[in-house]
């Protein structure tokens, strides 16, 4: 095995596939930055690309972009307070508040380079979990996988704020949302109102990009002020850096939650963030979470990455996606003459060993590319609102225009923005909704299929009560967590 | 209007709102309707609960900071009509007219922007989204005129 993976680096290190990787880099790392527009569009892009490529360059190219994508889109989350991707929405917590204190070039210092260790971390599981893969994702199944979504749900009420009761009641209103569209059990409409629009549910970019841009949009405007409320950038790219090494055990056990989280086929990658956001909330002692503390930024920045890594398991090793990228992905193999399967890991073990280096490699060359690019791109902050916002705004309109490409995406950019900026004013906590809204159509589905199954004989799986027991611990505090966090996580968070 | 008179017109919004889709709910099928109704009856219960809270502070003045904090509702409703009349003219006209046209009115109007930058802004940005457009094959929403 080791020799296989050291003949790998070799194959991924020839020049022209290291050409095709930065390619890939480049793209992914402009999806990113561009909120609305996601991996299945840059996959989407560059899959007729591939059709009879060498395979080691169509997936350098194809793997290159899918591993920088949550780099990139840590920049218009910080920055701006808009979610690049669905996957650093948890990232705004508190790396929007930082470049408001003029700590935009620390926040993005310390996200790219936990980025870069996450995605490192997610390659290292890929190659790990190769020979122990198939009994780790079997052991999954719906009840699971329900209390998984009920683990992220609980990451609601943490996340509520100063009054729970907004928090729940935004986790069910974003319940609530979710399921608009096909019911999961029979083929059957809900809240569609003769709509054809709603048949297909509510696209998640356009929630994430309407609850968070609209208000920053049009509180911008209003109080006539640059994200930078100081109206300085403070240089802070090696502090953040610095604050990531301080935090490393947090930056691991991020990344460990990341991959976990992206083994799992079906439970999405939009989630991870915020499970990681929480996970760091509930063990790290003195937090500040939410009001600017750099550990909410490497908390969710560690993991999103590290997921890449964790997804392509259960995509490389059984054809089963768990996102529309890696679903495309799918077909890029099948256009490259591979296909996904057990053989990946027999006669196919060099492309493999080859995606978990380009993995590497991209994460490494996408931070270093991000970390260069910090500080003209961090200026965008100091740019007065009334002169940057009437630009976002068309970006914004382009970008959730791409999820259905129907006006329907528009007709709702407005309504949850509207409904996102009352939110913002009266101060009930946005985040609640979303998880609500990403979790609500899994949850229903696994309810479902579980009961239907196992009747209520699931309830004594011990994974299951395993979780459950997690769920308990998390929201009576995490204090045991807490007592054993290490002492260098106490201080430096702000 | 002052903040707290706002939460308990929203809270009331949101109850209605999930005492609605409660009803509608009723309406699907047994498989269909679990989910969305013990989601909103839980929605709508709470937010009774909370209303009533919200309302008796109000009147015995617990948080008074709270009641009398006034909130702005002519500025961000000038800037909502922005949002919408672009939305509109992109209806209308299509993408590349109604940004030209949103883009230099704004920054004229809004941003006190002279009219030489404004002319080279609108047009960075007009070449930045065509060239999205043909590049990574970025769709614009379509118009009633087709353009």
């Amino acid at each position: 095995m080791i020799q296989s993976a050291i003949d790998a680096l070799f194959i991924v290190l020839d020049p022209a596939r290291l050409g095709y990787m930065f390619l890939g880099i480049s793209i992914g790392i402009v999806v990113g930055l561009l909120p609305g527009l996601s991996g299945t569009v840059g996959m989407a892009l560059l899959l007729p690309f591939v059709f009879g490529l060498d395979p080691y360059i169509g997936m350098a190219l194809l793997i290159g972009m899918i591993a920088v994508i949550h780099t990139g889109d840590t920049f218009p989350s910080i920055l701006l307070g808009i979610p690049g991707t669905s996957g650093s929405q948890a990232t705004i917590m508190d790396g929007f508040p930082l470049a408001q204190r003029g700590q935009a070039s620390r926040a993005m210092g310390a996200a790219f380079f936990c980025s870069m260790v996450g995605g490192v971390i997610g390659g290292i599981a890929l190659f790990l979990t190769i020979p122990i893969a198939e009994p780790l994702i079997t052991s999954f199944s719906s009840p699971e996988l329900f209390m998984l979504t009920m683990l992220g749900l609980s990451m609601a009420g943490m996340l509520a704020g100063k009054s729970v009761f907004k928090g729940v009641m935004a986790g069910l209103l974003g319940l609530l949302i979710g399921s608009v569209g096909s019911a999961p059990a029979v083929p059957e409409y809900r809240y569609t109102f003769d709509t054809l629009y709603l048949t297909q549910g509510i696209s998640l970019p356009v929630v994430a990009i309407a609850i968070f841009a609209f208000p920053i949009i049009i509180t911008m405007l209003t109080d006539r002020t640059t994200v930078s409320k100081t109206g300085e950038l403070q240089n802070g790219v090696l502090r953040g850096i610095k604050d990531s090494i301080k935090n490393k055990f947090l930056v691991i056990r991020s990344a460990v939650v990341g991959v976990l989280i992206g083994f799992i086929p079906g439970l999405g990658g939009s989630v991870v963030d915020w499970l990681a956001y929480g996970f760091g909330k509930k063990t790290v002692k003195n937090n500040h979470f939410g009001e600017g503390d750099i550990r909410g930024v490497i908390a969710p920045e560690s993991a999103n990455n590290a997921k890449e890594g964790g997804s392509l398991v259960p995509t490389l090793l059984f054809g089963i996606p768990g996102s529309g990228t890696t679903a495309i992905l799918l077909g890029g193999l099948t256009l490259m003459g591979l296909q996904a399967g057990p053989q990946m890991i027999t006669s196919d073990l060099d492309i493999t060993l080859s995606i978990v280096w380009t993995l590497v490699l991209a994460n490494v060359f996408g931070a270093a590319l991000c970390i260069i690019l910090i500080k003209p791109i961090s200026k965008l902050s100091l740019i007065p609102g009334e002169k940057i916002v009437p630009f976002l705004l068309v970006l914004l309109v382009i970008g959730a225009y791409q999820s259905t490409m129907s006006w329907g995406d528009l007709v709702i950019f407005v309504i949850i923005g509207l409904l996102g900026y009352v939110m913002t004013v009266l101060d009930w906590p946005r985040p609640p909704l979303l998880i609500g809204f990403v979790l609500a159509m899994s949850a229903e589905r696994y309810y479902w299929i579980s009961i239907e199954r196992y009747g209520w004989d699931w309830i004594s799986n011990p994974l299951v009560i395993v979780l459950a027991l997690l769920i308990v611990g998390l929201l009576s505090g995490g204090a045991i967590m807490k007592k054993f966090s290490k002492q260098v996580e106490t201080k430096g968070g702000n | 209007m002052n903040k707290s008179l706002a939460n308990i017109l929203f809270t009331a919004f949101i109850f209605i709102l999930f005492t609605a889709a409660a009803f509608e709910a009723l309406t699907f099928s047994r498989l269909a309707q679990f989910f969305p109704l013990y989601i909103s009856i839980a929605g709508s219960v709470l937010a009774l609960i909370y209303l009533i809270k919200i309302i008796i502070e109000h009147i015995k003045e617990t948080s008074p900071e709270e009641r009398y904090e006034q909130l702005q509702i002519l500025k961000p409703f000038r800037y909502i009509v922005w949002v919408l009349a672009y939305l509109l003219l992109i209806y209308v006209f299509g993408m590349l007219i109604a940004t030209t046209v949103f883009l230099f009115v704004f920054l004229i109007w809004e941003s006190k922007m002279k009219i030489l930058p404004s002319i080279l802004s609108v047009a960075v940005m007009l070449v930045l989204i065509t060239y999205l457009s043909a590049a990574i094959n970025i769709a614009w929403p379509t118009s009633l005129l087709g353009f």
